[in-house]
This record gives C-alpha cells, sequence and structure tokens, in this order.
C-alpha cells in the first residue's frame, strides 16, 4: 500500500514537474519574439558601443574600417578636456533646475486636479497634458519663433508692458532651454503624482474633516506621507529624462553659446559628428548610460517599496 | 509500332521542343528587373526629381536600352541635418546607390573607400569634357573622380538699393577692397542708425582666402594653422563686429536670421551664396521679397588689397561603393545630371550649373545668372582633405565663442586657433608660416 503511494506521488511530482517545464517553455516561447528584438535592437548595439568606446574609431575617412583597440585612451582624453567638465556641470545645472521646476510644476497641477475644490478640473486637466503630446522636435521650434530677440512673441509681450526686451537664446540660453523643457516636462509629474494622490482613499480625510483639522494639516499628515515613494520615484524619472535630453538644445542652441548649454548628449553628438571621432562620441554615452543605469536602480528599489 | 502510332509520338515531341524553344525564347528575351535607389534631401530636391519626370524617363531608356526594368526607390531625408544623417548613413551601410552628396563629405568617405571611382566612367563619357575645371575639382580627390557635380554656388554680396539710396551710396555699388566694404558699413550706420549695416559672414573661411591665403599645403599635406591671411581673417571679423561695430556682436550669436533681416530691409549688406537671389528672395520662396529686382542689388567680395574673390561648394551625384549595380548606378547619375535638368534647377534656385553645355532656355537668359557665372572666374574650391571639416570646426569655435563674445584680439585668437588645432587634428597634421612658430 505504503509503495502504491509513492508510486503515485513519484507519478504526480513528475506530471507536476512535467507542467511546469512546459509552461517554462511556453513563457520562452511567447518571450522569444521580444527578447530576439530587445537583443537585436538594445543589448547588441549597447555593447558596440561600449566597445567601440575603447577604439580610435571615427565616422568619417580611414579610421571608419581600420580603427584599433586603443584602451582607455578616449576616457583619459574626456577626462582632461576641460569642455567635457564644463559639458558636466551644464549637464548637472540643466538637470537641477529642470528638475525643480518639473516637479514643482508638476506637484502643484497634480494638487490642482485632484482638488475637491474646483470645478472643470476634468477638461484643464485635458489641457495640461497637452504639452507632453507634442513630438519632441516640434517644441524647440514652435519656442524658437516665441524666443527670437528681435520677432519673438515674448519680447513682443514684454514690450508691450514697457519691460526691456531679452536676449532668450544668447544671454538667458539656460534659462530659456530649461524653460522650454519645463513647458513639456511637468506632465510626467503631475500624471505619477495626481494617481498617487487619488490612490488614497477618501477616509483619511473623512476623518480628518469630522475633528476639524485644517488642509494644511490633511496635506502634510496624510497627502504627503502617503505619497512619499511616488515623490522620490518621480524625481528619479524627471532627473533620468533629463541627463540624457538633446532635441531641444540641438535646436534652440547647438549648445552654445560658449558650451554654456553643450549638456553631455550634446557634446557627444559633437564628438561623434563634428570631429568624427565616434570611439569620444560612445565614450561620453558610456558615461551617461552609467548614470542612468543607476539611477534605474533606485528606481526598481523605490517601485518595488511602493 | 505502327507507323500512325509513331506519328503521333513525333508530333508530340516536335510540340515539346517547340514549346521549350518558344519558353526559352520568351524568358530570354524578358526584361530583368532591378532595384536601384536615390538617396536624396526632402522638400524642393526631391519635388524636382518628381516634377521633372527624371527616374520615369531613366526607367524608360533603361528598358528601350537595355532590356531592363528598373524600379528606382526614392530616399529621402530632412534638410536640417542632411549631411550628419548622410555620414551617419554611409558608416551604417543604409545610404542609397545613387547619392546626393555636399562636396564636404566627398574626401572622407572617398578615403573611406565608401564612394565608387567614377574615374573609369567619366573618361569614357564626352560630357565630362564641358565641365567646368572648378567644379571638377570639388569632386576630385588624390586625382579620382567621386561624384558628378549638379550644381554649384559662389558666394558673394546682396544689397539693399533702397537703403543705399537712403544713406546717399551710389549704385550700383562695388566694394574695391575690405576698407572699402568698412567704409560703406559706416556710412550706413552714421546715416540710418536703426538699421544694421552689414552681416559680414557665411561660412567662416571665405577671407583667409580673400587676404591671399589658404587652409592646407598640398605639398607637405599640412594645415595652415598661423599665417598673415589666418591672422587677417580675425582682423576682418574684428574689425567688422568690435573696432567698427557695423555688425552686431548679437545678430551671430542670437543666430538672427539675416534673410528675414535683409528681406524687411533691416540689414543692408549681406553675404550669401548666389543661390538666395531665387530660392530665398524669389516669387513664391520663403523671403520673398516682392519687388527683388528694384531693391536687390548683388557685388562680388572684395580682396582684402583690391581684386575680387569667391568661395564655391557643390552638390552632386555619387554612387555607393558597395552598390550591386555600378553600370545602372551610372546610368541614373548620368539621367540626373541631364544639361536640361541642370538649367532648370539653375533657373529655379539660381545655382550655377557646372557644365558650359547646361546654359540653356530660361536659365541663359537670366541677367542674375549671367552675371553670377562671372563670379565663377574667381572662385576657389575648398581643399579636398577629410581634416578641413574639423579644421573649420574649430575655427567656428574661435570667432563664435572667443572673438564675438569675448573680443578676443586677432593675434589672441589666432594663438588659440592654433593652439586648439594641434589639440585636436594633431601636430602632425598642421604647420604655421614664417614668421609664425607653432609653439610662439
Amino acid at each position: 500500500m505504503i509503495t502504491k503511494i509513492k508510486r503515485l506521488r513519484i507519478v504526480r511530482t513528475n506530471s507536476t514537474k512535467l507542467k511546469y517545464k512546459l509552461e517554462e517553455i511556453i513563457i520562452i516561447f511567447f518571450l522569444f519574439p521580444a527578447l530576439a528584438l530587445f537583443i537585436t535592437f538594445q543589448v547588441i548595439p549597447t555593447l558596440w558601443a561600449i566597445y567601440f568606446s575603447f577604439t580610435d574609431i571615427a565616422l568619417y575617412g580611414k579610421k571608419l574600417f581600420e580603427y584599433k583597440f586603443i584602451g582607455l585612451n578616449n576616457y583619459e582624453k574626456l577626462f582632461s578636456d576641460e569642455i567635457f567638465w564644463k559639458s558636466f556641470s551644464v549637464t548637472f545645472e540643466y538637470c537641477t533646475f529642470s528638475l525643480l521646476l518639473r516637479f514643482t510644476l508638476g506637484f502643484i497641477a497634480a494638487l490642482y486636479i485632484t482638488s475637491r475644490l474646483f470645478k472643470g478640473k476634468a477638461i484643464i486637466a485635458g489641457l495640461l497634458i497637452i504639452p507632453y503630446t507634442l513630438p519632441g522636435a516640434v517644441i524647440p521650434y514652435m519656442w524658437i519663433s516665441m524666443l527670437d530677440s528681435r520677432y519673438g512673441t515674448l519680447n513682443k509681450v514684454l514690450m508691450l508692458l514697457g519691460l526691456p526686451p531679452q536676449s532668450w537664446l544668447y544671454e538667458r540660453a539656460m534659462q530659456s532651454v530649461v524653460m522650454v523643457n519645463c513647458w513639456s516636462g511637468y506632465v510626467l509629474a503631475m500624471l505619477i503624482l495626481a494617481s498617487a494622490i487619488k490612490s488614497i482613499p477618501d477616509e483619511y480625510y473623512e476623518v480628518c474633516e469630522i475633528y476639524g483639522a485644517s488642509r494644511l494639516f490633511k496635506f502634510t499628515k496624510i497627502t504627503l506621507p502617503l505619497i512619499k515613494w511616488p515623490l522620490v520615484l518621480s524625481l528619479i524619472l524627471i532627473f533620468k529624462e533629463d541627463i540624457d535630453d538633446f532635441t531641444y538644445v540641438f535646436i534652440l542652441t547647438e549648445g552654445g553659446p560658449n558650451y554654456r548649454t553643450e549638456l553631455l548628449s550634446l557634446y557627444a553628438y559633437h564628438k561623434a559628428f563634428a570631429f568624427y571621432e565616434l570611439g569620444a562620441g560612445c565614450a561620453v554615452g558610456l558615461i551617461i548610460m552609467i548614470i542612468v543605469f543607476l539611477l534605474t536602480l533606485a528606481q526598481i528599489k523605490i517601485s518595488r517599496i511602493m | 509500332m505502327s507507323g500512325g502510332k509513331l506519328l503521333i509520338i513525333a508530333i508530340i515531341i516536335a510540340i515539346i521542343i517547340i514549346a521549350g524553344a518558344v519558353y526559352w525564347y520568351m524568358e530570354a528575351t524578358k526584361p530583368k528587373v532591378v532595384k536601384l535607389s536615390l538617396y536624396t534631401k526632402a522638400g524642393l530636391w526631391a519635388e524636382f526629381i518628381r516634377e521633372m519626370g527624371i527616374l520615369e524617363s531613366f526607367k524608360e531608356r533603361m528598358l528601350r536600352e537595355r532590356n531592363i526594368v528598373v524600379e528606382v526607390e526614392l530616399i529621402t531625408k530632412p534638410h536640417k541635418g542632411y549631411r550628419d544623417t548622410l555620414v551617419a548613413d554611409f558608416a551604417a551601410g543604409t545610404v542609397g546607390d545613387v547619392v546626393w552628396i555636399g562636396d564636404t563629405e566627398i574626401p572622407g568617405l572617398a578615403e573611406a573607400g565608401l564612394l565608387l571611382d567614377l574615374t573609369p566612367y567619366v573618361e569614357k563619357w564626352d560630357r565630362w569634357a564641358k565641365f567646368y575645371p572648378v567644379a571638377k575639382k570639388l569632386v576630385t580627390v588624390n586625382g579620382k573622380v567621386y561624384a558628378i557635380p549638379f550644381e554649384t554656388a559662389p558666394l558673394v554680396i546682396f544689397y539693399r538699393k533702397d537703403l543705399f539710396k537712403e544713406a546717399g551710396i551710389p549704385i550700383p555699388w562695388q566694394p574695391k577692397n575690405w576698407e572699402n566694404l568698412y567704409k560703406t558699413a559706416m556710412i550706413i550706420k552714421e546715416k540710418l542708425p536703426d538699421k544694421i549695416p552689414i552681416n559680414p559672414m557665411y561660412g567662416i573661411e571665405l577671407p583667409i582666402y580673400a587676404a591671399g591665403g589658404t587652409l592646407y599645403d598640398p605639398k607637405d599635406g599640412k594645415l595652415i594653422v598661423k599665417s598673415d591671411a589666418i591672422l587677417n581673417l580675425f582682423r576682418y571679423y574684428y574689425n567688422m563686429f568690435h573696432k567698427y561695430k557695423v555688425a552686431p556682436v548679437k545678430m551671430w550669436l542670437e543666430k538672427w536670421d539675416t534673410r528675414t533681416l535683409f528681406q524687411k530691409g533691416e540689414l543692408a549688406i549681406t553675404i550669401d551664396g548666389v543661390w538666395c537671389w531665387a530660392e530665398k528672395w524669389g516669387p513664391g520662396m520663403p523671403h520673398e521679397i516682392p519687388n527683388r529686382d528694384e531693391v536687390v542689388g548683388f557685388a562680388m567680395f572684395p580682396k582684402m588689397e583690391g581684386g575680387f574673390l569667391s568661395m564655391t561648394g557643390t552638390y552632386a551625384y555619387a554612387i555607393y561603393a558597395k552598390t550591386k549595380y555600378p553600370d545602372l548606378a551610372w546610368e541614373l547619375v548620368k539621367e540626373l545630371v541631364k544639361p536640361e535638368y541642370m538649367a532648370e534647377w539653375g533657373y529655379r534656385t539660381s545655382h550655377l550649373v557646372p557644365a558650359e553645355d547646361a546654359i540653356i532656355g530660361k536659365y541663359a537668359e537670366d541677367p542674375f545668372l549671367k552675371w553670377a557665372a562671372k563670379v565663377m572666374e574667381y572662385s576657389v574650391p575648398k581643399p579636398l582633405i577629410p581634416e578641413v571639416k574639423k579644421y573649420l570646426t574649430i575655427l567656428n569655435t574661435v570667432v563664435y565663442d572667443y572673438l564675438l563674445p569675448k573680443a578676443l584680439s586677432p593675434e589672441e585668437c589666432m594663438e588659440l586657433f592654433a593652439e586648439l588645432a594641434v589639440k585636436e587634428i594633431g601636430k602632425d597634421k598642421v604647420k604655421a608660416l614664417p614668421p609664425y612658430t607653432l609653439g610662439s
């Protein structure tokens, strides 16, 4: 009798194992197309870029094909290049100001569209999302016509108000690109935070109201603590989005004047396309990738806590 | 076997043989199908090819002459950033069989072995003798021809006749030397203080040649980074922007649209390419000047101490070295550069034709184009070596980032330029002309 049961158990275990194996095969089968695409278009180019960053490959001339391995030379050259460090600090400045503005505006917008005090929020929320839906390459062109120092709308408005016109794309180049970035970029924080605020149960607020708590109390003691992690997540996501920004500065200022808006991504582009030093461009790309990778790790960790 | 049966078998065999022969004949005479691609700029450029039906007439010719059905795919890329996209597509191997290419990109791509050497083809082509020498130079690297020019475009001076009249400057105007240019700009500055007297640059290197210098010494293969001519280039910009203040620094630093300023009559003199006449200020164009012929004058750029000079570039058709069908691609190039297309394109966009047999039709009658053709006599091409792009990028950096905003003196600019060039291009590839030295 006991051996029969044992045998039955073995048969059952074997069939369960087989079932799991089959499931695994099915999962791999369904994952395969996405995995193949991911490997072809993400992993392989990344590995190539990493390899190129250790070579003297050029985008042009003999060295396009006759390049050689040069070890850490590209990195040594980068770290001794003052423009690289300037670009690094410019990127940090850009990310910091963008982060502050995008986050603050996004948070205010999120509070507004989730508030119970105002009417017509659905329409306003729809309008607020519009900038985020515009293609990235259209936004800077639209802003060029606004920021032009002679014919731009912004200066015309300033002059109507009796204020002096501003040199937006030269004297205020960094402020201008940050402003353009924030104009559309605040929506990301708004969406994350609005959904986080919406997920707080109404009962918490109702209890507060019963006890006559002030709005400030509700905000500081309920809303803020309960959206703590989405707040941090949105900060990381914004920073991650901004650190490899390219389109706005490329179209608005091309990194000028005097490298004042030369973000790392643009520096990499100039290395690869103006000086044709593809290897050096890839080295900059790899540095950006490492930063983004670290931020992604933090993001994943926070997502798990949430 | 009876005779009847034999006959039937013989008939069947005969039918099979005849059918086989007919099938073989039909297969043999059936046109071969070949796919080619043409890589060009979107907008005006691609539209011109479509509108003129160039690809259709090429297809017809190939079917007629070679019994080949050619399907030509038109690959178009945006005008902005076209050169960068082109270089990247060449490197990635995703460019077309026939490519619309600027002269600046030719040397590096030829050196990388990505452009087909067209020398054996042009040697057997009668029309090649009709191309102007300067146009040929723009596509020839180390004695080998890598593209067939379709247009050339020298730089000239455009001026607003209406503003000149207001300022009391006689027209037609032709500055004889740089002093003349400065003085005229200063008169405009004095008489018309709310107008911008001059936009002194298009590209950056023109004054080097106008000061009697050059960028490159073919004898030792080195780029020149210090010379009297280079110092004079910095002096020219320094005088315009800082000493005489006839060109506002902000115009370039803030990237004012000089063509719009000129169109609106806010800029009196501008240096630009001949194509502006039709492609920018012509009827139906984005910067159209309705009474263009009355208010726009043109002149040649003067040399520093007398005489005239212009620089010219070209756009041409090249063939990708890895094309499967080099002979057909060459036939397509020959179709694209036919004299009638060159002339029509030249007339529409005021680009100059690079071959004498293309001076036909409306092009030949146009007074501006007739004048511009004379400018070609004074035109010099850029040296076709890969490092020139890097050299010009550094020169741009010095002018835009140091001379303009920081008013660095011409001497300081030249020192900085040499220092950056040594760092970026390599000390073995650059040199200083006496009395200057690289170390000083």
